[in-house]
């Protein structure tokens, strides 16, 4: 979504220190417990009142030998357990993964405004979005919905030719090109997409429907079309946490420590393309979730990639169920699109982000 | 001597209750047309799918010249690809049809305004409010171009057959709980009772899950689902408005659970007829009480 400036770390910035074990342990709880309450809110709370209590005996009356009568109806069953609960799950698994994505990306490339969609993701994903609404009569491939279909293939293809380009100006050993190479994609792919929303104005409020952004689901088919690229993605880039550790202290100093560097960069990246473009593919395009979350861990004087991933990983899933509770409630029955609330909460979070590294730049 | 006082007044009163209705009644002609005092149309012009209808249908047919690309019945109206109903020019009208009366029920791009400019009768018929509303627009429309017997007998056939529906549901459709989707999730709009489809639904007695005032309501699932209807009409189920079949309905998540989804009891509207409030609102009705005879057959 935002093409970040070049900005390394530099030998001024926080030294990665080693903390105690207990105090990582006391972290990943603290998160859980926030991913916890959250996952609790968002089925909790809806258009429909049903008591909370009332969803709790329902859930331990499925328990084997517990003989509790669950005092949900069939309706407020259907609502909590068809409607809300698979919504909240998608919403986790996508806020999770972008904000995983977004502290991989950070650490890669030594820039703290990197965001998951740094290298032509979203440009792919909306372009290919763009041409599944417009251009494909029937949406349906092989049993597969095109739009999301064609929405991955964009992100990966965006991905593999920002690479391509990067790569044939030096990016094996400088992240700067690729990241160039990334805004030359995104620009292009852009312009191709504003062009053909110009010949098909009667398809606009589609595609923005669908840039804006949504975890509404229609069942568990989205989470189970995107958990495997998800769990993926995930943990590839959580055994990377310790070399991405390495990798901040710079690329000869990393080097000169038996790194090698192309290759991990080329493995995390391709693990956050993945990851990406599959949550892309299935809610749309929801930004500022990879950008912010890694940088409010990071508030918490967090700095080493082994506790910032699944710190990200909980805090992101959090923040994006919590935000589709308000983009579902706010102005209720009606919704906001999620990417509307995901924007309002991160641009000022974001203006923050940038004040901080023009002072400490 | 006091009874005669009373009679007077009686009388008066009666003489400006009926002057009040007659303003009434020629407020939309004195407002939106120089009807009194002019010929009988020539030239009709015709933006509105429902006004082409009542003019084909009180015997005006030969009297109009273009309607909107929207117009789609009787498949005999003279259809214009270029007149588009929710955004026509004047001055477009104006040059290409020569009209002497243009009937419309949207004012876009002030094309009332534009029209007046040259001197184009203009009849505006905005979406009825009810079933008595419409009733007046197809008198009114009788009035403006000379076939105000013709347009009076329509009215009481509608009428006359509005009757022998309820005659034949008797009670059946009474106390029904009924949900009119206007388009499907994630953007779910609903007919509320207050819209006129909705208003259709209870002169037959039948009760809409929302009665929200504004018509058209946008609704949640949980809210569709917490309701759970008895009977659920689809206005979008043609390709072009969502392509909504029953099928779709039963299969979204959580709607298993509604009444009308496991009574199968989901029925398609005619898309026509259910967005205009023309002569066609009785096949609207008789539409609705043949799925209420189908479903009470089935459901007591």
């Amino acid at each position: 979504m935002t093409t970040a400036p070049v900005h390394e770390f530099t030998d001024a910035d926080p030294v990665v220190l080693p903390r105690g074990r207990a105090r990582d342990a006391m972290w990943l709880a603290a998160a859980a417990i926030i991913l916890a309450l959250s996952l609790l809110a968002g089925l909790f709370i809806g258009d429909v009142s049903v008591p909370p209590q009332d969803i709790l005996l329902d859930v331990l009356s499925r328990a084997p030998l517990l003989h509790i009568h669950s005092p949900l109806s069939a309706v407020d069953s259907a609502i909590v357990w068809q409607l809300r609960l698979p919504r909240v799950v998608l919403a986790a698994l996508v806020g999770g993964t972008l904000a995983l994505c977004g502290a991989a990306y950070q650490g890669i490339f030594r820039n703290p405004l990197a965001d998951p969609y740094l290298l032509g993701v979203a440009a792919g994903a909306g372009l290919g979005a763009t041409i599944a609404i417009v251009e494909v009569v029937n949406l349906t491939v092989l049993g597969v919905h095109a739009l999301p279909l064609f929405a991955f293939c964009g992100a990966l293809i965006a991905v593999g030719l920002a690479y391509g380009v990067g790569r044939s100006v030096g990016a094996g050993r400088s992240s700067t090109t690729l990241i160039l190479g990334g805004v030359a994609v995104a620009a292009f792919l852009t312009a191709i997409q504003t062009f053909l929303q110009q010949r098909h104005t009667d398809q606009l409020a589609v595609i923005y429907n669908w840039i804006l952004g949504s975890v509404a689901t229609v069942g568990w088919s989205q989470v189970l079309t995107m958990l495997p690229y998800a769990l993926v993605a995930m943990v590839v880039i959580l055994i990377h946490g310790r070399l991405l550790d390495v990798m901040g202290l710079g690329d000869d100093a990393a080097r000169g420590l038996g790194v090698r560097t192309g290759q991990v960069r080329l493995v995390v990246i391709g693990a956050v393309t993945i990851g990406t473009a599959a949550a892309v593919a299935v809610s749309g395009l929801i930004g500022f979730v990879g950008l912010i979350v890694p940088h409010f861990v990071r508030l918490l004087g967090i700095r080493s990639h082994r506790m910032l991933l699944p710190l990200s990983l909980m805090l992101g899933a959090a923040f994006l169920v919590l935000c589709d509770l308000l983009a579902r409630t706010v102005v209720s029955p009606s919704e906001l699109p999620i990417g509307v609330v995901t924007a309002i909460i991160g641009a000022p979070a974001f203006a923050v982000v940038l004040r901080t590294s023009r002072v400490h730049g | 001597m006091t009874n005669r006082i009373s009679r007077r007044i009686a009388a008066l009163a009666g003489v400006a209750a009926a002057a009040v209705l007659a303003v009434l009644v020629a407020a939309p002609l004195v407002g939106h047309a120089t009807a009194s005092g002019a010929s009988c149309p020539r030239r009709i012009v015709s933006i509105s799918p429902t006004a082409t209808e009542s003019l084909f249908a009180i015997g005006a047919g030969h009297q109009v010249v273009a309607v909107d690309s929207d117009s789609n019945f009787p498949s005999t109206a003279p259809r214009k690809s270029g007149l588009i109903a929710y955004s026509p020019s004047g001055t477009a009208i104006y040059s290409d049809y020569r009209p002497d009366l243009v009937v419309i029920s949207y004012d876009a791009n002030h094309v009332i305004e534009e029209l007046r400019a040259v001197h184009v009768r203009v009849l505006y018929q905005p979406t009825a409010a009810s079933l008595r509303v419409a009733y007046q627009q197809i008198r009114n429309l009788g009035i403006v171009t000379c076939h105000r017997a013709q347009a009076t007998r329509l009215v009481q056939s509608m009428q006359g057959k509005l009757t022998g529906i309820r005659h034949a549901l008797g009670t059946r459709a009474h106390g029904l709980l009924t949900y009119v989707e206007i388009s499907a999730p994630p953007s779910l709009y609903a007919a509320s009772s207050r819209s006129f489809i909705g208003q259709l639904f209870g002169t037959l007695g039948m009760r809409n899950i929302t009665t929200d005032p504004s018509g058209f309501p946008a609704l949640s699932q949980e809210q569709v689902i917490a309701a759970s209807p008895q009977l659920i009409f689809l206005t979008d189920h043609l390709a072009k408005d969502g392509g909504v079949t029953a099928h779709t309905v039963a299969t979204r998540p959580g709607w298993g659970s509604i009444r009308a989804v496991r009574a199968h009891a989901i029925y398609p509207l005619n898309d026509d007829a259910a967005s205009r409030w023309g002569p066609r609102i009785t096949v609207l009705l008789q539409q609705i009480a043949h799925d209420v005879l189908v479903y009470r057959a089935h459901h007591r």
